[in-house]
């Protein structure tokens, strides 16, 4: 089926991508998993079954969006892709809401609460209720810990430029963590365009291509990298690992006019604040809390810089427990089956256990969202530049 | 019901509705689409699909299912690779994965008791956190569960030193066709009273019985590992240096060869650590206290060297162990190097008839025009034989199939079995006729009759 086919390869049904998928593990239903999306397809491509197409799809696209099943397929196949190329072929109400909620940013967080009561399968509304206080950029944690010096990390000392990628979420309600971040980029001695030379980044794109939402996609993805070149191709430094990662993923993108290796230097110039951190010494303050998990992000992995930086930085107090689950914030799917985001949500919840007053970090804003709306009593979340004084 | 009924009455459907509430009862065919199909890669599209989460449920639909006829096909990850959980005749597919509690990992009496739907690897690190060890390794262990892994006896790395799953199975409960529930063996590691309905049920493939908790034999954690991997430059050099092995009292926990095109093939995706001129390589890992570990390893070198290996790597740490082992893994990813498709047995053969049956290969192979890739648990005589192909190229299929039955031919020649782990399912369902007789089949029969009257339980499958 190689060419027509919406899958790069036949899936060999070998089950292998069943043990990573968060959705198979929070909810035991082998219908969700990327195993059964892929064989969805199949069916329907192949004429191995009589299937709705609608609900098929439908099916199908009920993903996450966390990408930890193309880490282990042998056959290169992974569901979010799939997913936005189904979407793609089909968009549906869903897409368009998510795309609102995106594009649209604050302004719209207030008819967001109104279009979700809309959503048919949106009978939840406790969570939506959690998810909107979450998005509030008044609920952030209080400050603990005040750095004394810090220098940049081997690899980007020097004179490299760099630009501060502030992204949707981040950019709209929580205005602190580009602040501290500029903060961090000046004490680092790293220049980045500040203030009215600031440019007008897009949204990073992977939303909006998970929902299948293309044109938007391509159109985010050529005006970011417009700027890049403008600003003479600086280093991308990102606070939220979706960005990070879909800034990375833009570099894939065939319909951009890269030049011949300029999709790799693109790549390659995407980096994470923390990475661009060295030595660093920090004194704590009495709020400090006693105990400090740790969430990873699933765009993150495999090697999540934010986590490593954070062990260096905390010592000790540093546990992130096990930090292997997904939150289940899911895109699309926090509006097509709110249900299925909530078990995965508590799934991790769970596994983290933790302990009554711990503070809870990650450096995802949409982990931050989802972990916020989601949390036990008396755990607080945040990301990690809230802490710093 | 008849079985080429292909839809439930509607009464039939709403007994399920009710017993199996809300997302566990599955009618829609996209819903139902990959319950269906199994690693093995068929597909028939099942009645329904039913998730229960406890024995009282089993019970309610076997009782039903039994007094309607209708099939049963309990299914756990599907990864099975012979057809095992393909509903060809029309039926209920159970999937266990709702039932995957850990009931007990109990240290005084070194066993666990386990429902089927829990993970191997995850039985695997519960026991480990209570320095406790469950051997069988099958290399499906992190994606496969250990009720699939005791219904279809699976294998692994470790069964040289260690033995199989069905060495590991202590007792069980299950429910008959009809409802009724069965328990067999217990916690006690030893037990000879009546007929040993345990091992019976083991490796059934679903045939008989419904399983729905295990007693499991645990064993105390090794301290430590280590592991050396050896080329030669013939397939002889490397038998005679296993067999040297063997002889000088040495017993390894895994020993595995990897052969010919294997070893070209590995050597276009990856760093090998042997030369070029390598046709063979043994990898083995040696377990126990830190202190035999060391000292075994120290004999097992000596001996290698007097064999004349073309490449000798050890590893003493977890992380150069990996590194020896990732070039076995990649083995089934570097096969298709050598064709886009491939068919694969798991034969065994006496070890003392591995040199025949690993050159019978290779002719059978070589005379039908074949790239052909050996591999797998030399210790236990145990074979991975992948055949590749192309089915684009138009004959290679049969030329494929053609290979396949002359091996099994071979291999029944030289005393051996046409599985060692994998099971017959579907797939080679057309071989047992030449390698069990009439009168044991028989007995088969009657067997199955006395389980399962109306042949409701996986109908078509394994012997
Ligand atoms: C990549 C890969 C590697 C593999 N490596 C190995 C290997 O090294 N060694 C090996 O032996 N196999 C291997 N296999 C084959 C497969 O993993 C095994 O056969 C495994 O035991 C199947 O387990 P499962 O949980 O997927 O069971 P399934 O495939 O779902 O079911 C297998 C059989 O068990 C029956 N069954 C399941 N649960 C129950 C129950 N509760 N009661 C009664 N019957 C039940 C089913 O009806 C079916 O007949 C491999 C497969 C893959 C895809
Ligand atoms: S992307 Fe994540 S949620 Fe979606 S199918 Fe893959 S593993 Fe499951
Ligand atoms: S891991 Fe890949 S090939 Fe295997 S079942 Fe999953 S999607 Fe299919």
């Amino acid at each position: 089926m190689a060419g027509t086919s919406l899958l790069n390869k036949d899936c060999t049904l070998c089950g292998r991508c069943l043990q990573a998928c968060p959705l198979v593990k929070a909810t035991a239903k082998e219908e969700l998993s990327p195993r059964a999306k892929s064989f969805l397809v199949q069916a329907m491509e192949q004429d191995i079954a009589v299937l709705t197409t609608r609900r098929a799809e439908d099916l199908a696209a009920l993903c996450l969006g966390c990408g930890r099943c193309g880490e282990v397929c042998p056959q290169g196949l992974a569901a979010p892709d799939l997913v936005a190329k189904l979407r793609a072929a089909h968009p549906g109400f869903e897409g368009w809401l998510w795309k609102t909620w995106i594009k649209g940013g604050s302004a719209l967080w207030p008819a967001m609460a109104r279009v979700s009561g809309l959503v048919p399968n949106s009978s939840t509304p406790g969570s939506r209720r959690g998810m909107i206080k979450a998005l509030d950029g008044r609920t952030s944690l209080t400050p603990w810990l005040r750095i004394t010096s810090m220098e940049p990390s081997e690899g980007y000392a020097g004179d490299k430029q760099a630009a501060l990628f502030p992204g949707c979420f981040a950019g709209r309600t929580r205005p602190g963590w580009l602040a501290k971040a500029r903060d961090i980029l000046d004490q680092l001695g790293i220049a980045a365009p500040e203030g009215a030379k600031e440019p007008r980044w897009d949204c990073c794109g992977s939303t909006l291509g998970h929902a299948g939402l293309r044109k938007e996609e391509i159109k985010a993805h050529q005006h970011n990298v417009d700027i890049w070149r403008d600003l003479g191709r600086p280093l991308l430094v990102v606070v939220c690992a979706s960005c990070g990662h879909g800034l990375k993923e833009t570099a894939l993108d065939r319909d951009i006019d890269w030049a011949e290796g300029e999709a790799e230097m693109w790549r390659e110039s995407v980096v994470w604040l923390s990475s661009l951190i060295g030595s660093i010494h920090a004194e704590l303050l009495d709020n400090a809390p006693e105990q400090v998990r740790y969430h990873s992000p699933c765009h993150a992995r495999p090697q999540d810089p934010d986590k490593a930086f954070l062990a260096r930085l905390l010592g000790e107090r540093f546990s992130p427990g096990s930090d292997e689950a997904c939150c289940g914030l899911g895109g699309v799917l926090q509006l097509a089956a709110p249900e299925l985001s909530r078990s995965v949500a508590a799934q991790l919840w769970t596994a983290m256990a933790p302990t009554p007053g711990a503070q809870v970090l990650t450096g995802c804003s949409g982990c931050v969202l989802q972990l916020t709306a989601t949390a036990p009593k008396n755990t607080a979340v945040g990301h990690w530049l809230e802490i710093l004084a | 019901m008849s079985p080429s009924e292909t839809s439930l009455s509607s009464s039939q459907e709403s007994f399920l509705r009710g017993l199996f509430p809300g997302d566990d009862c599955l009618l829609e065919p996209e819903e139902k689409l990959i319950f269906g199909a199994d690693a093995g890669r068929g597909y028939a599209p099942p009645l329904a699909v039913v998730r229960p989460c406890n024995q009282g449920q089993i019970v309610e639909l076997l009782r039903f299912a039994h007094t309607e006829q209708i099939p049963i096909y309990p299914r756990a990850r599907g990864t099975n690779v012979v057809g095992d959980c393909v509903p060809e005749t029309p039926g209920i597919v159970v999937s266990t994965l709702k039932m995957n509690a850990v009931k007990a990992i109990d240290e005084n009496d070194f066993v666990a008791v386990v429902e089927p739907g829990v993970v191997t690897s995850d039985l695997q690190a519960a026991a480990e956190a209570k320095k406790l060890f469950y051997p069988p390794d099958p290399a499906s262990m992190r994606i496969s569960t250990i009720g699939g892994n005791v219904a279809t006896c699976a294998g692994g790395m470790r069964a040289l030193k260690y033995g199989v799953t069905r060495d590991y199975v202590l007792g069980m409960t299950a429910v008959l066709p009809g409802g009724e529930v069965i328990t067999t063996g217990g916690r006690a590691h030893k037990n000879v009273v009546g007929l040993d309905l345990t091992r019976l049920l083991v490796g059934s493939e679903g045939t008989l019985a419904f399983i729905t908790e295990l007693i499991i034999k645990l064993l105390p954690l090794p301290e430590a590992t280590a592991s050396l991997l050896v080329g030669y430059s013939s397939l002889e050099q490397a038998l005679d240096a296993a067999r040297d092995v063997f002889a000088a009292g040495i017993l390894p926990a895994c020993l595995e060869l990897i052969a010919g095109q294997s070893i070209y093939c590995l050597g276009q995706v990856t760093d090998v650590p042997w030369p070029e001129n390598t046709q063979a390589a043994l990898l083995f890992r040696v377990d126990g206290s830190r202190r035999a570990v060391d000292a075994d390893m120290d004999r097992l070198i000596e001996v290698i060297k007097t064999g004349s290996p073309s490449s000798l790597d050890q590893g003493r740490t977890p992380e150069a162990e990996e590194q020896l082992w990732e070039v076995r893994r990649m083995i089934n990813p570097a096969s298709f190097q050598a064709g886009p498709n491939k068919l694969a047995d798991d034969i065994a053969v006496p070890r003392g008839a591995l040199k025949e049956a690993l050159t019978g290969v290779e002719t059978i192979c070589a005379d039908i025009g074949l790239p052909v890739l050996n591999f797998g648990h030399l210790g236990d005589g145990n074979i991975h034989v992948n055949v590749m192909y192309d089915k684009a190229v138009p004959g290679q299929s049969d030329l494929a199939t053609q290979a396949k039955e002359k091996i099994l031919d071979l291999t029944l020649s030289l005393g051996g079995t046409v599985s060692g782990e994998h099971g017959i399912g579907l797939s080679k369902l057309h071989t047992v006729s030449k390698q069990i007789g009439e009168t044991e089949r028989g007995l088969m029969r009657h067997i199955k009759t006395a389980f399962d009257p109306h042949n409701i339980m996986n109908p078509g499958k394994a012997y």
